[in-house]
């Protein structure tokens, strides 16, 4: 009889789990991040101006993934049919991009590349995820779903960029001025790509050994900056600087600046981008 | 969660008809729908209404067989009555659920009402003259596995208006309550006067982190934002012969949010109850101490719904309109506070007990806020930071609400029969986010009488007097005086006429909201029209409150059950 009280008693522990989604608790120190360490007061001229509404595209892509380089032809051409409307950054992440003797090693994956491919959950490739609101999406949802984007997204904002290499760094200028209301906090995102880094690809099963690499995510973005903590109002014009760490592996003269700007939710609003050294 | 909802009541229907045919159940209900028709009036501040009629209407249609029962409500709002909140205009099924008793266990899935404890970690429920309903859509466990031994589990998500929840971010709610009776638990403790019970709950929200920025200086900081807000409590109820004890304390971690201005100290709670009671007297205690206990499953969301847990009032929650026109409103970010109610009755055949005997009621509440100082280096309550230190004996300074009232209960023969009250209320407008308002001192007194014509005729006339010389917001000015008149006639009809008349108001208009209502009763169904003016206010229910616009027009409820 004891015993089975006992197995009720057990039995009836179903939520037990419960307690183990217990809570996130910060010290002190850990609550807040300083963010302005980045952020300056010089300027260098703005010279990628925007008059339209433009959508990023994030490609989780790896070199040992087979189907990859057909999802970059996919991307190559929406590219040539969109232009400077398609923003591109390929997210080298996951097993497929772990690096290996096969690869002589060559390690494109970043921390915020990990950080991305975890918070949208990836677990095949490739696979893109648009405007950090649609996707994990297959390669055969791309084309509609971009399609759809531009069909549905209002043209909220434009971007306006500059980029200069200087002693303490890459200075980068940028200008957002608000087309509509927009009455939510926003938040400013810039990351370096970088296109022809050479190096081996499989393609469906084959080793391309000297594949080239286009628009890669590379290290030490600027994440979640503050541009305006209630929303802006249509006209309303917000300039910000930023001074990019760069990484002595980066060769500038392949390399580009992605800048865009996000809601509270993360989503992204709009998007621009500016080759550095031209 | 609808297919596995409607699969229930399916499985339901055919078990059944198996056992008892699809007639072996029973169905029940209830329905009702409120009307108003109201016309704009610019002296008491009532607008306009582009719909003219506007309506609130539900009926709940239930299900039993056996250990199956399954139900749904229908809502509509054509649109909302003033006061409710135009989110709810629309008609539907927000409420539809199936539950069945299997062994120890009894499970429900879709929407369910429950709590635990006194409510201060979890509590869902609906308070329909509040616009008020946070009822959980997912699934819950009850589970007895042993007499004295009660296990409740629950998970999902709590409705907000016809909002679909499962498209949404909003948090999702998990919970675990355990709650022992060792009177039940331990045999030899059966039949002993002394009862103890024991309980305990877990409650952990879920919702994304979105980004937030707080400006300290001249720096810019991004907020860590907690995506998991738990929060636990413990209870003792303890009862011996005729006196009784009743506590709970609760604590919640880190909850930056919308409330509490997006600080990071951990909320606690204390309610502790101790009360006795024999025959003709009774008294009990009451006091409690809030702090920073708001907890929503939304962080962004203010107001009254996506409430996860219930901090209740302790202060007399009262009929009369004027005696609540100056109503206690929970303070969710810190209060604490205390209530005593003494009931005596005085003995039959005495000189104040008469011939059927006095009942006296005293009750005394009084609400603080509680102490708060600056963490060192902030801005009192500044985000991002934990807002405030706070002693937990200390009392604050700023009174919130304070009231001391009598009453008088007195058959005066066997046909008449009278009710006297007296209360002095202070109540500070800070509590409603009015800090610039001056506290309001009111004297109240009503005097109610009852006569009893015959068997199925009765007369009852009602006084209500407020004296204060202070005026809060638009509405509460000066002095008012209240008449009513009520004819209950032919057993089911009632005819009333009342005027609530501010003859105090020394600034404006001095209004007389008057009203005449005619209703009648029959079986379970009741019917009652009423015209006249309706004074903007405020109506509180456990602490919780929403305001009541003026309106000038008439007003027709009808309610059946079956």
């Amino acid at each position: 009889m004891k015993t089975k009280g006992l197995k009720k008693v057990l039995a009836a522990l179903f939520f037990a789990p419960v307690i183990f989604t217990a809570c996130d608790e910060y010290e002190a120190d850990e609550i807040l991040v300083k963010l302005t360490a980045r952020e300056t007061q010089d300027t260098t001229p703005i010279t990628q101006s925007q008059d339209e509404l433009a959508i990023l595209i994030e490609d989780f892509t790896g070199w040992n993934c087979p189907n990859c380089p057909e999802g970059t032809s996919i991307l190559n051409s929406l590219k040539e049919s969109y232009g400077e409307r398609l923003i591109v950054s390929a997210v080298h992440q996951g097993s497929f991009a772990k690096p290996k003797a096969e690869n002589n090693n060559l390690d494109l994956r970043t921390p915020y590349g990990d950080e991305l491919g975890s918070k949208f959950g990836l677990s095949s490739w490739p696979n893109a995820v648009i405007n950090r609101k649609f996707g994990p999406l297959a390669r055969g949802d791309w084309e509609t779903k971009i399609q759809e984007c531009f069909a549905n997204s209002e043209h909220l904002m434009n971007i306006s960029l500059g980029a200069e290499n200087t002693q303490q760094g890459l200075l980068v200028s940028m200008q957002v001025e608000a087309v509509k209301d927009v009455n939510e906090a926003l938040m400013v995102t810039l990351f370096i790509t970088e296109s022809d880094i050479h190096g081996v690809q499989n393609n469906q099963g084959i080793m391309i050994e000297d594949y080239s690499f286009q628009h890669v995510l590379r290290n030490n973005p600027i994440v979640d900056m503050p541009l305006a903590t209630t929303g802006l109002k249509g006209g309303d014009k917000v300039s910000k600087n930023y001074y990019f760490t760069l990484d002595k592996s980066l060769n500038l003269n392949n390399c580009a600046v992605v800048a865009f700007v996000s809601n509270s939710a993360g989503e992204v609003l709009q998007v621009n981008e500016i080759e550095i050294n031209k | 969660m609808k297919k596995i909802v409607f699969a229930l009541i399916a499985i339901g229907f055919a078990c059944s008809v198996q056992a008892q045919g699809i007639l072996g159940g029973k169905v029940s209900g209830n329905f009702q729908i409120d009307m108003q028709l109201s016309r704009e009036d610019s002296v008491i501040g009532a607008e306009k209404v582009n719909e003219k009629l506007l309506s609130n209407a539900f009926a709940n249609i239930n299900y039993n067989a056996g250990d199956f029962s399954a139900g749904f409500r229908f809502e509509s709002y054509l649109n909302p009555i003033l006061g409710f909140d135009n989110q709810y205009k629309g008609a539907g099924i927000p409420y539809r659920w199936a539950s069945y008793k299997k062994d120890y266990m009894e499970i429900t899935v879709g929407n369910y009402y429950e709590q635990f404890g006194n409510g201060l970690v979890f509590r869902s429920y609906e308070e329909r003259n509040l616009g008020l309903d946070n009822a959980m859509d997912g699934v819950k466990v009850v589970a007895k596995p042993l007499s004295g031994l009660t296990f409740k589990g629950i998970i999902g998500k709590q409705r907000y208006y016809w909002e679909e929840i499962w498209k949404t971010d909003n948090g999702l709610v998990r919970g675990l309550d355990a709650e022992f009776s060792f009177n039940e638990l331990i045999p030899c403790l059966g039949d002993k006067p002394t009862r103890i019970t024991l309980g305990g709950s877990f409650v952990s929200v879920y919702e994304k982190a979105e980004t937030k920025f707080v400006t300290i200086g001249e720096d810019y900081y991004k907020m860590q934002i907690p995506e998991n807000i738990g929060a636990g409590a413990v209870r003792l109820d303890l009862s011996h012969k005729a006196f009784n004890l009743s506590a709970e304390y609760a604590r919640k971690s880190q909850d930056p949010n919308a409330v509490n201005g997006y600080i990071y100290r951990n909320g606690e709670a204390l309610l502790v109850k101790a009360g006795y009671s024999i025959k003709g007297f009774a008294v009990s205690l009451e006091a409690k101490r809030i702090d920073n206990m708001s907890f929503k499953s939304k962080r962004n969301e203010t107001g009254n719904m996506l409430n996860v847990n219930y901090l209740p009032a302790i202060t007399r929650q009262h009929a009369y309109s004027l005696m609540a026109m100056y109503p206690y409103a929970t303070q969710v970010n810190g209060e604490m506070g205390l209530q005593a109610d003494v009931m005596y009755k005085i003995k039959k055949n005495t000189l104040l007990g008469g011939k059927y005997g006095t009942d006296v009621k005293l009750n005394y509440s009084r609400v603080h806020s509680i102490d708060r100082q600056p963490i060192e280096g902030y801005a009192l309550d500044k985000m991002g930071t934990e807002g405030y230190t706070s002693s937990f004996f200390k009392v604050g300074e700023d009174l919130y609400f304070e009231e001391v009232n009598v009453e008088i209960n007195k058959k005066i023969n066997k046909d008449l029969k009278l009710n006297l009250m007296y209360s002095y209320q202070s109540f500070n407008p800070v509590a409603f986010g009015h800090p610039e308002e001056p506290m309001v001192y009111a004297n109240v007194f009503v005097a109610d009488a009852t006569y009893k014509i015959n068997k199925r005729n009765s007369l009852r006339g009602e006084v209500q007097w407020l004296l204060t010389e202070q005026n809060y917001g638009e509405w509460a000015k000066g002095d008012w005086l209240q008449l009513t008149a009520e004819y209950n006639f032919a057993g089911k009809w009632f005819f009333a006429l009342s005027d609530q008349w501010n003859y105090g108001n020394e600034n404006g208009e001095k209004v007389h909201y008057y009203n005449v209502s005619l209703g009648s009763t029959y079986n379970t169904t009741r019917v009652a029209l009423s015209y006249g003016k309706q004074r903007n206010g405020i109506i509180c229910i456990g602490g919780v409150c929403r305001e009541v616009p003026a309106s000038n027009g008439l007003f027709v409820t009808i309610s059946s059950s079956f």
